[in-house]
């Protein structure tokens, strides 16, 4: 682990024991403090022992929980995968990948 | 060679890790440090863009004749704007490649979490392999992406 990353890493750590920081809220924390989007994946991973896969998960539920906290997570992912699809096929159509 | 020989290849050098540098920053990557060398060292580079409600972020590497683009995320509030950054994404990658001089791009989508993208992204030619999660994104073994390696 870098310097940069043990700071940022420690800081987190003692919110999530003494506030319990979830890591949703620790996730967007983190954007407000400018934490590049690379930085915030390994630090819900290492300090929520999350997959890759998980962390990316977490990373769409918080940004859309920063707008309305009441969503379902189902409903989020269907809906973002959804969209997902829609822009690729569009982005396919048009451009010979 | 004569002076005006090294003088000259020189500023071509320079010229070129000048174009790459401004086209690494447009493409929205952090352009500090010795960005230039460690592209051309085959170092992962984490790039970043957004447009109106889209973001996308992912890293390019650079391998001997191709450049692995990757998305690691791309999240949008409009199909719209999702569609505008993905070309942007694409038409950047191919640039990038006759930038870099390469002639084959691969494009991979990193740790796909459905099972419907998954299906899309197979049907439209991209093959399904386990690959090392690099270090930038906490490395603790593979995860399952999904390629396509065009010619440019």
């Amino acid at each position: 682990m870098n310097m940069k990353d043990r700071g940022i890493f420690e800081k987190f750590e003692s919110l999530i024991s003494e506030k319990g920081l979830s890591a949703e809220k620790a996730f967007i924390l983190a954007e407000k403090m400018q934490i590049d989007f690379f930085t915030r994946i390994r630090m819900l991973r290492k300090l929520y022992n999350l997959s890759l896969a998980e962390a990316k998960k977490i990373a769409i539920i918080s940004k859309e929980h920063a707008r309305d906290s009441y969503r379902d997570v189902n409903e989020i992912m269907e809906d973002y995968h959804s969209n997902l699809i829609k822009t690729l096929e569009s982005c396919l159509k048009t451009e010979s990948i | 060679m004569s002076r005006n020989q090294a003088d000259f290849r020189s500023l071509i050098k320079y010229l070129n890790a000048k174009k790459i540098l401004d086209f690494l920053k447009e493409f929205g990557t952090e352009t500090t440090g010795n960005i230039v060398e460690d592209f051309y060292s085959g170092n992962i580079i984490q790039y970043q863009k957004t447009i109106n409600s889209a973001d996308i972020t992912g890293y390019i590497k650079l391998e001997k004749q191709r450049l692995i683009s990757s998305i690691v995320s791309i999240d949008s509030q409009s199909p719209n704007d999702g569609v505008i950054i993905l070309r942007r994404f694409y038409k950047k990658s191919k640039e990038l490649c006759k930038i870099a001089k390469v002639s084959e791009l691969e494009l991979i989508g990193i740790a796909v979490i459905n099972r419907e993208v998954e299906l899309f992204l197979q049907r439209n030619g991209f093959i399904s392999g386990e690959m090392l999660i690099p270090d930038e994104l906490g490395n603790d073994g593979k995860a399952t992406c999904y390629s396509k390696i065009i010619k440019v």
